[in-house]
């Protein structure tokens, strides 16, 4: 565990920098080590990464780390840490995480590229926003789902009525609300020990107000938001401090932007590896998640995006026991077959690498209210399971991922999209997800097979 | 002549602020219009916007030809000022939206107007609402951007629209950002960007009707 006033004295004693010099240095020191190591985005033979290749991007983001450290943002000083402490560190890192009460408890961890049987999935709206009216039913579906683990919740737009403003006493509000009513949603589903990771916010004050009695509980993940690329803030020392006084289990949640600061590919792997490290060593995360995010598409889906989970997570789970989990950023929506052939991609992909969770999903780019349903979770739950189940290897499972990206690569680059449908047009009112919808995944279960992967 | 004006755009596009500035002076020396050694760099940073959205580049690379851009117009600022001219095609406030950090969408957005021709006012990030407004009647401005990712942070968008025409200021507000949609935009009375590209095509659009 990281010592939060060791900590405070590194964030206020580091040098000075102004932000614009952080992130161009990010840049060229990732660029310079992705020469120096020979690190090279190619999917002309496949999402394929040789295991020295793996090795080079894990020790290329340790060298990051140690060369340029984490920014912030409050007081424009930068946090260095040394390679015996780093080390010090990662010698401590979790390597599982419990979660969830009773018959719903859960141990996350232990999954590597060679062993995927502890698979956990998330399900839920990742933070994308549903109305209040139906914010229950809808979180309902995703705990209903027997092989959704954990959830996490939508974003509220609204309380009774009023826009929830940011840093005021309603986003306090409702934080706790998100929480409140997610736990409503697993009692209804006859599953109340079931855990919750959450609730984002930018503000410290919010997410910590979402922890207490009618909220999240000491058994949930909480979680905490440094900033990309490499940075945090007084806002994010406040909620590890809270985080660790209260002895609650958190995961630290990155969207490295491909495309951005950290710039291509193999950048960005080197970067995301930068940050599953500072959030060892300085966030002191239980898990670490990350959703890439590409500048361009606004999602995380396309053959560059899904080679980053590829590198990073082959990376890290080749070099440290850590605890891993990704989310599921897709650019189409509900009932179409684009958002399952995204959804398979990326869940083969990630699970096949090793990670421990997956969060599914936040459709749409989090753009629109109302679509998002717990049939994103099933689909993902069945293929995350099958992975295993049908003992596919990693290049197999790379080869079938490459496959199924091909069936929307151009449509996400070109914006061409199929126009989604909300959660009322997809589920009836008894909370059951309805015929179209159905039909629409189970032909793709039958195209699933025919590559190999047969759900069970 | 056409050896410096090539000169001046490729330093752009490299990235080079040194090699900028000297071909600013050479080419003043040499007799080109501020004009026209504007427009070779203009032209630099159009070919850059070409890549970024190309997926050839990305941004470290468009701050860097940003930053020898800016370095140029220095020099060249006054000399435009002498001729009467200005490179300016309008005035642009912008930032994301109060509550919200995210910047990158946004800067990039501030770099391609700069080289298109805008003076732009960067407010920054988590900027409260009435700033957008009182900082637009500060400067006159032409147009009020605002980026928002979050799906909790686009009501400011809402809430600095409603700002702006409750003040009766006469000013385009432009939105864009993850969670914005063209449908949102027209709700809220203002126009909508999908990216840096759009958003210099939008802005000289609504100056050129002003």
């Amino acid at each position: 565990m990281v010592d939060w006033l060791t900590l405070w004295d590194k964030v206020n004693s580091g040098p000075e920098m102004e932000e614009k010099r952080f992130d161009l240095k990010i840049y060229k020191i990732a660029n310079e080590l992705k020469k120096n190591y020979g690190i090279v985005f190619d999917v002309s033979n496949g999402f394929k990464i040789e295991k020295s290749m793996m090795r080079d991007i894990y020790d290329a983001g340790f060298n990051l780390f140690l060369e340029i450290g984490s920014y912030c943002t409050s007081n424009k000083k930068i946090i260095k840490i040394s390679e015996e402490d780093i080390k010090e560190d990662l010698k401590k890192v979790k390597e599982k995480v419990r979660a969830g009460q009773g018959k719903e408890s859960i141990i996350i961890g232990g999954n590597k590229p060679n062993d995927r049987s502890n698979v956990i999935i998330v399900g839920g709206p990742c933070a994308c926003p549903i109305s209040e009216e139906i914010f229950v039913t809808v979180m309902s579906t995703y705990a209903n789902e027997p092989k959704v683990n954990a959830l996490i919740p939508g974003k509220l737009q609204k309380i009774k009525g009023k826009d929830i403003t940011m840093r005021t006493p309603l986003e306090m509000f409702a934080t706790r609300e998100e929480a409140k009513l997610t736990r409503k949603a697993t009692e209804l589903s006859n599953r109340p020990g079931m855990p919750i990771i959450g609730i984002e916010s930018v503000s410290s004050e919010a997410a910590n107000f979402s922890y207490g009695n009618d909220g999240l509980r000491n058994t949930d993940i909480h979680e905490i938001d440094p900033i990309n690329e490499l940075k945090i803030s007084f806002e994010t020392l406040k909620r590890i401090l809270f985080c660790q006084k209260n002895n609650l289990s958190t995961t630290t949640m990155m969207c490295p932007v491909l495309g951005g600061v950290a710039g291509g590919p193999e950048e960005t792997a080197i970067v995301t590896v930068a940050e599953a490290l500072q959030s060892v060593c300085i966030v002191g995360g239980d898990m670490f998640t990350f959703a890439v995010n590409n500048i361009h598409t606004g999602s995380g889906t396309d053959s560059k995006s899904l080679w980053v989970d590829l590198a990073a997570l082959l990376a890290l789970k080749n070099a440290l026991p850590m605890v891993v989990s990704t989310l599921i950023w897709t650019a189409s929506g509900p009932c179409t077959e684009t958002v399952i052939l995204e959804i398979a991609s990326k869940t083969i992909l990630d699970i096949a690498c090793g990670a421990d969770a997956i969060m599914s999903a936040g459709c749409t780019k989090g753009r629109l209210l109302d679509c998002y349903t717990g049939m994103e979770a099933t689909i993902c739950a069945e293929i995350a399971h099958s992975v295993h189940k049908n003992k596919l290897s990693l290049d197999d499972a790379a080869e079938i991922s490459l496959e199924l990206n091909r069936g929307y690569e151009e449509k996400i680059l070109r914006g061409e999209l199929p126009v989604p449908k909300s959660f009322s047009e997809c589920y009836s009112l008894d909370g059951k997800p309805k015929k179209e919808y159905l039909d629409i995944w189970n032909s793709f279960k039958s195209k699933l097979k025919d590559m190999g992967v047969c759900l069970v | 002549m056409q050896e410096i004006v090539e000169s001046l755009r490729n330093s752009v596009i490299i990235g080079d602020r040194e090699e900028t500035k000297k071909l600013v002076e050479k080419a003043l020396k040499s007799g080109m219009s501020a004009k026209e050694i504007l427009d070779a760099l203009t032209s630099g940073m159009n070919e850059i916007g070409r890549r970024f959205e190309d997926g050839e580049i990305f941004l470290p690379e468009v701050m860097l030809a940003a930053d020898a851009m800016y370095a140029g117009l220095e020099i060249l600022e006054p000399e435009l000022l002498k001729g009467g001219e200005t490179s300016k095609l309008g005035k642009v406030v912008i930032g994301t939206v109060e509550g919200d950090i995210h910047d990158i969408g946004k800067n990039i957005v501030k770099i391609m107007l700069q080289g298109a021709g805008f003076e732009v006012y960067d407010l920054g990030k988590d900027v409260p609402c009435e700033d957008f407004v009182n900082k637009a009647k500060e400067v006159k401005a032409d147009i009020i951007g605002v980026s928002a990712l979050m799906s909790t942070t686009t009501p400011g968008q809402k809430r600095v629209a409603e700002i702006a025409k409750e003040e009766g200021l006469k000013v385009e507000i432009m939105v864009g950002g993850a969670c914005t949609t063209p449908e949102w935009a027209q709700n809220i009375g203002a126009h909508y960007a999908a990216n840096a590209t759009e958003a210099v095509k939008l802005a000289k659009s609504l100056v050129d009707r002003r």
